[in-house]
């Protein structure tokens, strides 16, 4: 599958919100604007471009059955696969973090607009769930994996920007008082949901 | 002296320490519990191969190695292993097949992460039966998938129809 | 420490899910029935609960730089050693969880009391914290649950409970209410009552 399909299939087909439904709680809770959503959605692709090739690296290297075949051969019997988690959010936590240092010194009034779901990016099922399925779907190599967190960065950018967009709308809607804030968004996220599976049955 | 918790060289110390800790407990954990968690997979697996084949618990499986290994049970019934991909993880099975060398006696199916209620109705005795009596050949084999499982279902499809595809001259030549 | 504070209010004034908007993605993936919304409402409480005592008795030396690191490496390692003493010892129920340990992992729920709670308050205050919330989780996913397996497969715990005359009068089963996007509409819904009945109070 060339590159250029990986990627559209990352966005749309196995988008991280609508298809797998991952990454919902800093989606749902920051969705507020256009703006911090943007700013989010672009947060959580940066994380994923450098965590998901990374992983990739360290489960190819390191983790896989056999992966320490090239420190020696003795080694190569060796599973690690269990260090996975673990491994894989030490790094995804890491990036985090200095990602928050570099939003806090360049953007002071996105970082406050974000206030705790930047650090929960860390936690965000969708960077770890990526990273897990890149683990599982064998990519051939390191640009493969970064297509593919790159794409479905891009496909989180998207749900959420929309939703932001038909929220920042909303603002206008007569709503009953018992839906206002959390519940409508619930409600819309879940009518999005039904439309995008419409993506399901496409074959790329 | 009071220690400063932020200063680099504490958490220098802190990190590492944390590190060999954990390194340490799971390491040792997997360790001990491999011999215990080795001993259930493979129990499971016999099961699976054995109610497959729709054999009795003390069924015979013989292993039989080469370029297409496969499971011989009670001298007869060829086991077939499969892997697939299901939705959010691996799915895998086995499919028996039985001495006429083109009937399916059963197939069993299993997977890791799939939707409990979804994915992972996979594993029920109502969707596996569905195989048993089909015949393997050039043809896909048809069968009724989960209602909101689509991906999963067509991930059972394609494991199956690759598995008989790469078997089929083994079975042709018998 | 007000006991029936902290184990009372997660229920209703400050759910986890309905007012913190915590937990979302494990509540559509294991709703689609009532079993595994149990097992998991179970598991992500003994694990919050667990992880809050623990942080909160590390609390005092964590390093500022690196605590994310630090809960999300003391989460991971709870929730791993279950998984592998399960898989030893109780491999069926291992079988079910195993599903699910990605899911608790990156429970925005546990790493959220961490950071709100834990760190900030004494251990048995911490460990009650995470009962009280792994409780107010596991209520919403029950209730969601309820109406997804009810409506969607007419049963309940895998029990045939829509008797077969119904579905011989023309009532056939919500395929769609199996699907992940109707439980963020029945949560839509629930916080709707919610909401509701505290106004008119």
């Amino acid at each position: 599958m060339s590159l250029f399909h990986l990627f559209l299939k990352s966005v749309f087909v196995d988008n991280m919100i609508f298809a797998y439904f991952l990454g919902m709680c800093s989606y749902l809770a920051v969705s507020k604007t256009v703006k911090t959503s943007a700013g989010l959605g672009l947060a959580v692709t940066f994380v994923l471009v450098v965590t998901v090739p990374v992983n990739y690296l360290i489960n190819k290297y390191l983790l896989a059955p056999g992966a320490l075949a090239w420190i020696s051969p003795r080694l190569a019997t060796l599973d690690l696969s269990f260090l996975t988690y673990i491994l894989f959010i030490a790094i995804i936590a890491a990036i985090v973090q200095i990602l928050e240092m570099v939003i806090e010194t360049f953007t002071p009034s996105l970082y406050s607009a974000l206030g705790i779901f930047l650090p929960l990016i860390a936690v965000n099922c969708a960077i770890l769930g990526c990273s897990l399925f890149m683990q599982e779907r064998g990519f051939a190599n390191v640009g493969e994996a970064a297509v593919f967190g790159l794409g479905s960065g891009l496909g989180w950018l998207l749900a959420i920007v929309a939703i932001a967009a038909i929220r920042e709308k909303l603002r206008y809607s007569k709503i009953p008082k018992g839906l206002q804030g959390v519940g409508i968004s619930f409600i819309i996220t879940g009518l999005m949901g039904i439309a995008f599976m419409a993506f399901m049955g496409i074959k790329l | 002296m009071k220690r400063d918790i932020n200063s680099n060289g504490y958490i220098f110390l802190y990190s590492t320490i944390l590190v060999v800790v954990v390194a340490v407990l799971l390491t040792a954990a997997a360790l001990w519990l491999q011999p215990y968690q080795q001993r259930n997979k493979e129990n499971e697996k016999r099961m699976m191969i054995l109610s497959a084949a729709g054999a009795g618990e003390d069924g015979n499986i013989e292993f039989v190695d080469g370029e297409l290994p496969f499971y011989m049970v009670n001298g007869d019934i060829t086991v077939l292993p499969m892997q697939g991909n299901g939705l959010w993880g691996p799915i895998w099975g086995y499919l028996a097949v039985g001495p006429d060398g083109k009937t399916i006696l059963g197939a069993k199916f299993d997977h890791k992460s799939e939707t409990p209620g979804l994915g992972g109705e996979i594993t029920t005795e109502k969707f596996q039966s569905q195989f048993s009596g089909k015949q393997i050949s050039g043809k896909p084999i048809e069968f009724d998938a989960i209602s909101g499982a689509t991906r999963t279902s067509n991930g059972v499809k394609d494991m199956i129809d690759s598995t008989i595809q790469q078997y089929l001259p083994y079975f042709e030549k018998r | 420490m007000n006991v029936k504070k902290l184990l009372i209010e997660p229920l209703r004034k400050t759910n986890p899910v309905t007012v913190l908007v915590l937990g979302i993605c494990s509540c559509l993936a294991v709703t689609a029935q009532l079993k595994p919304a149990l097992v998991m409402g179970a598991s992500v409480t003994v694990v919050t609960a667990f992880s809050n005592l623990i942080i909160s008795l590390l609390r005092k030396g964590i390093p500022s730089r690196i605590r994310i690191i630090v809960q999300l490496v003391v989460v991971a390692t709870l929730v791993i050693l279950i998984d592998q003493f399960l898989k030893a010892f109780a491999y069926d129920v291992s079988k079910q969880l195993s599903v699910y340990v990605g899911l608790i992992i990156t429970n925005c729920i546990i790493m959220g009391r961490l950071e709100a709670f834990a760190l900030s308050h004494g251990p048995i205050e911490s460990f009650l914290d995470g009962v009280g919330n792994g409780l107010g989780y596991s209520l919403i996913l029950v209730i969601v649950a309820f109406f997804r397996e009810l409506l969607g497969s007419g049963t309940l715990l895998g029990y045939q409970v829509i008797p077969p005359s119904f579905y011989e009068a023309g009532y056939q089963n919500n395929g769609l209410m199996i699907l992940p996007p109707m439980a963020l509409i029945v949560i839509g819904v629930v916080l709707w009552i919610n909401n509701s009945k505290t106004e008119s109070k």
